[in-house]
C-alpha cells in the first residue's frame, strides 16, 4: 500500500482510470446490464415484469403491515402510504445493487477466466441493472405521486443528485463484495443478514421523529439514512437541499471513501480470481 | 512500410511468475497486506521470451504440458500480464483460449455472439451486420437459437471459432480449441486459416499434432518447460519438438543450432576401420549385416545386468504411460534398441536399422514360447505388427526360471513422426504372457519433409502433354 501511495497519492490515477475505463466500455455495461437483468429472468413468462411487480407487490405488504398492523404514523403532511414508498424506493435499489454486487464477479466468471475482460466494470454493470429497475419504480412512484396530488415542483430536481450518491455509494460496497465473495461464499450469506438488520435500522418504515438524542444520532450516521430522507424532502417534503446540512459532507466522505477503498480491495483481488474460480 | 510496420507481435524478456498459495486465505491475505509480506511460493511458467512475429505470418507453438504455451498466449491476449518484460501487439486480437470464455451458457449463441462482440469493440449493427455470415459459418442449424448449455463441445466451439474470425482481427491465437471440432469443420477453419493469411493477417495457434505444423505454418516455435527452445522453419521445429518429447528434459538455454540434436548419419566413433557398418551408408546396410565391436559391447553390457526385475524403466526411450496386460508366465524385463551403435536413441532417421533386443523372464514352462513386436503411432494406430508363430520360427522350449534374449531387426520405413514399440511374449497366439503396449518411443525425422505414417519410394516429374515434339524425357514416371 505504502508503495501504491507513494506513486498515485489520493488513488487519483487509479480512479481516473476507472472512470475512463467505465467510459470507454459503456456499451458493454449497457449491454451486460440488459442480459443481467434478462439473465434473472431467463425462464418466466411475462420476464423481466417481475423485476417490477415483485417490489411493487412488497410495497404494498409493507404498508398494509406498517399502517394497519403495527399502526405507525408519521406526525407531517402526505399520507403514510407515500412516505413508505419515497423510502422503500432507493432502498430496494440500494440492497438490489448490493446483492448483484457481491455476485457480480462469481455471476460472470465466463468473463473471468481465459478472455481479455476488464472486470472492474462488473460491479457498475449490477448497480446499473438495479438502476433500470429503479426506473420502472420510480415512474410507478411518480405516478402515484401527482395523483395524490403532491405538486410536482422543482425540488424534484434534486432526485439525480441523491441518486448519484447511493449510485457511488452501492459501488464502493460491490467492489469489496465482490472480490472477496470470491474467495468465500460467506460474504454474500452474510450480506443478507446485515441488510436485513440494515433495512430495520434505517427509519423506512418507521418515522426518524420518534428517535432523539444518541438514538438520532446513530440512524443519521448511516448513510442510506441520507438517501432515504433525501428522497423524501425532493418529492414529498418539497425542502431545500440544504435541509440536511451538514449531513452531505459526512455522506460523501463515507461514500467516496468506501469508492476508493473499494477500487482498491479490487484492484488488489483482481488479479487471482481466475486462479480461484 | 518499415521494418517496425511489419511487425504484428513483439516480445521482449517475458517471464511470467505464478504465485503458489497454500491456501485461499494466504492469497487474501497477501494481496491486503499493508507491509506486502508474501505468502506463497514461486512458479516460472515462462522466463525471459524473446521473439517477433511478422505481420501475415502463421506461428505453430509446440510444447509439452506445462512447458508455457498456454500462459505465453494468455499473455499476448492480454489476459494475463506477464511478470516482467513488454508485449507489443498491434491491431485487434481474438483469442479462442478455452472452450466457453466469453460465453454465457444461459444465452443462445446468437445474443452470445452479441456480447462476445460488444467486448471485441464492436457496436451492435456492425455485429448485426455479421450475424448471418457467423451464423452460416458456425452452421448449427437451430442450435444457434439455443441457450448455448445445450450445446455440444463441437458446437461451442463452431460458435467461438465462427465469432472470433467474423470480429475481423489482426491476430487471431488459438489455443488447442480446435482439436474438439469434426475432420470437416477443421479442414474448413483452416481453408479460413488460409484466407487469413493471405488479408496478411497473423495467427498464433497451439498445437499437439506435429504434422499441422509444417502443414500450416510459416513459423514454428517450440517452448519447454518455460523457455523458448527455438523458433523458425516448421519442419525442423516439429523435428525438434519430436525430441523434446522422447528425450523429456532438453537442456535449458540451448543455444540456436546447437549440435545438441543427436547426429543421425555420424559414422559409429568407434568402428573398427573397414567394418561394414561403419564404413557403409546406411541406407543399403543389409539386414543380416555383420554386427560391429561397439554393437557387442553394448549387447555385452545388456546381456551382462544379471537384475530379474523389470528395467525397462530405466531406458531413454521407456514410455511411463505405458500399458502392459497378460497372464504373467513369461515377462519381458529388459530391452535394448542399438541402431548404427547407438544405445536406445530417442530420434532415428527413417530408414535405418534398428536391433531390438528383449530380455524375457519365464515363470513357467513355456513350451512353444512366441515373440512379437507391434508399431503404433501416437493415436495407438497399429502401422506394423508380427510375431514369430507368423514368421514360421520355431523358439526352444523354455523352463521356469530361464531367461533368454531375443533380437528383431527392423528397418525402420516408418513415416515422421512419433512411434511406440509394444513387445508381447505369448505362449500361444491367443494366450498371451506380458503384453507391454507402447512400451518404448521413439522420433523419426527425415529429410525432405513428408507426411502420413509410411515411407514410400517416390518419383516425380511433369509430363509433357507437346506430344509432337517428344524429344523429352522417355520415362517420365521413373524416379
Amino acid at each position: 500500500m505504502t508503495n501504491e501511495l507513494r506513486r498515485d497519492p489520493l488513488f487519483l490515477r487509479h480512479t481516473v482510470n476507472l472512470l475512463r475505463s467505465f467510459w470507454s466500455h459503456r456499451r458493454l455495461i449497457w449491454q451486460l446490464a440488459l442480459h443481467d437483468l434478462r439473465g434473472r429472468y431467463a425462464a418466466t413468462l411475462v420476464g423481466s415484469l417481475w423485476a417490477v411487480v415483485n417490489p411493487l407487490i412488497l410495497i404494498l405488504v409493507f404498508w398494509f403491515v406498517s399502517a394497519h398492523g403495527l399502526r405507525i404514523t408519521f406526525q407531517k403532511g402526505p399520507p403514510y402510504f407515500l412516505i413508505v414508498f419515497c423510502g422503500l424506493v432507493p432502498w430496494m435499489t440500494f440492497s438490489e445493487a448490493l446483492n448483484g454486487g457481491a455476485g457480480a464477479v462469481l455471476n460472470h466468471r465466463y468473463l473471468v477466466k481465459k478472455i481479455a475482460f476488464p472486470l472492474e466494470i462488473l460491479p457498475i454493470v449490477s448497480a446499473i441493472s438495479a438502476l433500470i429497475v429503479h426506473g420502472f419504480l420510480l415512474a410507478v412512484l411518480f405516478v402515484i405521486l401527482l395523483v395524490s396530488g403532491i405538486p410536482l415542483t422543482f425540488h424534484w430536481l434534486q432526485m439525480p443528485y441523491f441518486l448519484l450518491g447511493m449510485l457511488v455509494l452501492a459501488t464502493g460496497f460491490s467492489w469489496i463484495l465482490s472480490s472477496l465473495n470470491v474467495f468465500s461464499r460467506d460474504v454474500s450469506h452474510a450480506l443478507s443478514a446485515v441488510l436485513t438488520i440494515w433495512f430495520w435500522m434505517t427509519p423506512i418504515l418507521w418515522p426518524a421523529q420518534n428517535l432523539s438524542g444518541t438514538a438520532l444520532t446513530i440512524v443519521r450516521l448511516n448513510p442510506v439514512f441520507y438517501v432515504v430522507e433525501g428522497y423524501r424532502n425532493a418529492l414529498l417534503y418539497q425542502q431545500p437541499l440544504s435541509a440536511m446540512w451538514p449531513l452531505d459532507v459526512y455522506f460523501w466522505v463515507v461514500s467516496v471513501t468506501f469508492f476508493f477503498f473499494g477500487a482498491l480491495i479490487f484492484k488488489r483481488l483482481k488479479p487471482h480470481f481466475a486462479d480461484v474460480l | 512500410m518499415n521494418h517496425a510496420d511489419k511487425l504484428a507481435i513483439r516480445v521482449e524478456n517475458v517471464s511470467k511468475k505464478y504465485k503458489l498459495f497454500p491456501s485461499n486465505r494466504a492469497r487474501i491475505r497477501e494481496a491486503l497486506d499493508p507491509w506486502r509480506r508474501s505468502f506463497h511460493h514461486e512458479f516460472w511458467a515462462l522466463r525471459d521470451i524473446n521473439f517477433t512475429v511478422s505481420r501475415g505470418h502463421t506461428v505453430g507453438i509446440l510444447g509439452m504440458n506445462g512447458s508455457g504455451k498456454s500462459t505465453l498466449l494468455q499473455i499476448i491476449a492480454s489476459v494475463l500480464q506477464p511478470t516482467a518484460g513488454t508485449v507489443h501487439v498491434t491491431g485487434r486480437v481474438a483469442a479462442l483460449l478455452e472452450l466457453g470464455a466469453g460465453f454465457n451458457p444461459d444465452f443462445t449463441a446468437r445474443e452470445n455472439v452479441v456480447l462476445n462482440g460488444t467486448i471485441m469493440g464492436l457496436s451492435r449493427s456492425e455485429i448485426l451486420d455479421r450475424m448471418s455470415s457467423i451464423e452460416a459459418f458456425a452452421d448449427i442449424g437451430e442450435f444457434f437459437d439455443q441457450p448455448m448449455k445445450t450445446h455440444s463441445s463441437g458446437m461451442f466451439m463452431r460458435v467461438a471459432f465462427a465469432t472470433a474470425i467474423y470480429v475481423d482481427p489482426e491476430v487471431l491465437i488459438i489455443d488447442e480449441a480446435l482439436s474438439v471440432g469434426d475432420a470437416k469443420f477443421q479442414e474448413k477453419c483452416f481453408r479460413r486459416f488460409r484466407a487469413f493469411q493471405d488479408d496478411g493477417k497473423t495467427i498464433l495457434f497451439v498445437t499437439h499434432d506435429r504434422s499441422a505444423v509444417p502443414r500450416y505454418c510459416n513459423v514454428g516455435l517450440v517452448l519447454h518447460q518455460g523457455q523458448l527452445v527455438d523458433m523458425g522453419d516448421p519442419g525442423d521445429m516439429a523435428d525438434l519438438y519430436g525430441e523434446v518429447l522422447t528425450v523429456g528434459g532438453l537442456t535449458p538455454h540451448r543455444p540456436r543450432q546447437s549440435g545438441l540434436r543427436p547426429v543421425v548419419d555420424r559414422p559409429a566413433p568407434d568402428a573398427v576401420p573397414g567394418d561394414p557398418v561403419g564404413d557403409r551408408p546406411r541406407a543399403v546396410t543389409s539386414l543380416t549385416s555383420p554386427i560391429s565391436v561397439k554393437h557387442n559391447e553394448i549387447l555385452r553390457q545388456f546381456l551382462e545386468r544379471a537384475i530379474l526385475a523389470d528395467q525397462c524403466p530405466l531406458n531413454p526411450t521407456y514410455n511411463k504411460y505405458e500399458q502392459r496386460f497378460g497372464n504373467g508366465h513369461a515377462e519381458i524385463i529388459d530391452y535394448l534398441m542399438i541402431e548404427a551403435d547407438r544405445a536406445n536413441p530417442t530420434t532415428i532417421a527413417v530408414g535405418a536399422d534398428v536391433d531390438f533386443y528383449f530380455k524375457v523372464l519365464f515363470h513357467r514352462d513355456v513350451e512353444d514360447p512366441i515373440i512379437g513386436i507391434t508399431f503404433t503411432n501416437s493415436e495407438g494406430v497399429t502401422v506394423y505388427a508380427v510375431n514369430t508363430a507368423w514368421m514360421k520360427e520355431t523358439l526352444i522350449p523354455a523352463r521356469a526360471g530361464d531367461v533368454r534374449v531375443y533380437r528383431y531387426r527392423v528397418r525402420l520405413n516408418l513415416g515422421i513422426g512419433d512411434w511406440f514399440l509394444e513387445p508381447g511374449m505369448a505362449e500361444t497366439t491367443t494366450d498371451i504372457c506380458d503384453c507391454r503396449t507402447a512400451l518404448a518411443h521413439f522420433y523419426l525425422i527425415d529429410r525432405p519433409y513428408y507426411g502420413g505414417l509410411a515411407k514410400l519410394d517416390i518419383g516425380f516429374s511433369e509430363v509433357s502433354i507437346d506430344t509432337q515434339g517428344s524429344s523429352g524425357d522417355p520415362h517420365p514416371l521413373s524416379p
